[in-house]
């Protein structure tokens, strides 16, 4: 059974109409009901108020959960342990991905207005314990998956906010049309992921800008990783330098750019160097930074305008345009844009 | 019935991508006893007959594997999805082996 907002019958009628001027309508009718139309019921949040004598009823979108158990398999989905309607269970790293897909609910829909990864209400799925000593986390197209890690280096992923947050902006990019994983355009890929990442942290914890850590991953490694996180944005390579992992190979700037065939092209490595154009921009801005330069990276992404396979300068020229169409050509947050894209070698000084 | 001196045996393992993005590397050079064992192991894996395919899904893990046996030099790239069978048995020998070892130097 499908539903629609015009009832099948209506269109049955419209597509069977042999009035001239009707002629467009009824192509259209006939076309919509030859569509497949999947009947989704998405959950809302109700908030009812008093308003004087008026009962103020307002809705939002909320999401819908459903967290599996792979029970240290390689085979996904694994046992559903917990939904959307049932309370906290026993397995603390069920419920910590839990949260943190809410939490990333939240940040998109509040900062944003966007109803989950597709912006229409996906149902959020993660899997947790995946693997043996799995040392990773990933989206892998419908769902977030996170091991439990080795405990020797990782301690697990579903403690960190910015992981969590970092994994589901994985699935925003591919449903605003993608960045190809290789090279610059999956360099921005990654970037976009640890941006929006350390921004659903900062927005959960209400911090602003100079308040904030920018790092990824914070909390993830064992006591005997001699680091602090995965990555940071404010100063890139300065995450870890342990004796077995070695140095943070993260640039901040094109100088210290990494050309390399491992990891599609260093993917992981050069995010740095657009991972700090927005550090730079956010802070010269000011305020919270989800509001500002997160808006204008936000629009960047979703525009739709944004080819899979940009380069650095493709995208730093896309975020110029955004936020001058957001603040005015002469605003202090295109000035701010411009030059942290200038620091970090991938712009000259007039935008080019 | 003498028996034939297997070759030197070297196989290196590297990982590369995964969400962190942390390069991890580790080796295997077994002593002459094991030998014939691990030349074996790396027989077994498909060196010639690897998957083209690339990870599927971002901050997934791409292993490079290299045997030398001898004068052979064997080299692979296995995405994460494409480590199973006996690839996956000769990394996990390879890891073991590591980890033996730093066991008897500790």
């Amino acid at each position: 059974m499908s539903f629609g907002i015009v009832p099948p019958f209506l269109l049955d009628r419209v597509a069977s109409t042999d009035k001239p001027h009707l002629a467009r309508a009824a192509r259209a009718a006939q076309h919509t009901l030859l569509a497949p139309r999947a009947y989704r019921p998405q959950r809302v949040r109700l908030q009812l108020s008093v308003d004087g004598d008026a009962l103020v009823a307002e809705t939002s979108p909320s999401p819908d959960r459903t967290i599996a158990d792979a029970h240290n398999t390689e085979t996904l989905p694994g046992d559903t342990v917990r939904t959307e309607d049932q309370a906290p269970v026993t397995d603390d790293t069920a419920n910590q991905a839990f949260d943190g897909l809410g939490i990333t609910f939240d940040f998109y829909w509040d900062a944003y207005g966007r109803n989950s990864i597709d912006g229409h209400g996906l149902p959020l799925d993660a899997t947790v314990h995946y693997g043996q000593d799995y040392d990773n986390a990933f989206w892998n197209g419908e769902r977030m998956v996170f091991g439990d890690g080795d405990g020797d280096v990782f301690t697990g992923f579903t403690g960190s906010i910015t992981v969590i947050a970092h994994e589901l902006t994985h699935g925003v990019t591919e449903a605003s049309g993608g960045l190809d994983y290789q090279g610059q355009s999956g360099a921005l890929n990654e970037s976009i992921s640890d941006v929006f990442g350390v921004l659903t942290e900062q927005y959960h914890l209400g911090q602003t800008a100079d308040q904030a850590s920018w790092l990824v991953g914070a909390g993830i490694f064992s006591d005997h990783v001699q680091g602090s996180a995965l990555r940071s944005l404010k100063a890139p390579g300065t995450a870890y330098d342990d004796d077995v992992l070695g140095k943070d190979p993260q640039p901040a700037t094109m100088a210290g750019y990494v050309q390399t065939s491992d990891d599609n092209g260093g993917v992981h490595i050069n995010s740095g160097i657009p991972n700090h154009a927005f550090y730079l921009a956010a802070t010269a801005i000011g305020g919270k930074a989800w509001e500002t330069a997160g808006l204008i990276w936000y629009k960047t992404v979703t525009a739709g305008t944004l080819v899979s396979s940009a380069d650095f300068a493709t995208f730093a020229k896309a975020t110029l345009a955004a936020a001058t169409a957001e603040y005015g050509e002469d605003a202090k947050e295109v000035a701010a844009v411009r030059a942290a894209w200038s620091d970090v070698g991938v712009l000259s000084d007039g935008g080019d | 019935m003498e028996e034939t001196e297997q070759p030197a045996v070297t196989v290196t393992v590297v990982r590369t991508g995964g969400f962190a993005g942390i390069r991890r590397e580790w080796s295997a050079r077994p002593p002459e006893p094991e030998r014939s064992r691990w030349v074996m192991l790396i027989r077994q894996c498909p060196w010639d007959d690897q998957d083209a395919a690339g990870p599927a899904g971002v901050d997934r893990f791409t292993w490079h594997i290299e045997a030398q046996l001898g004068d052979d030099d064997r080299r692979a790239e296995v995405p994460e999805t494409g480590l199973h069978g006996p690839w996956r048995d000769l990394v996990a020998e390879v890891q073991s082996f590591e980890q033996e070892r730093e066991g008897h130097a500790s």
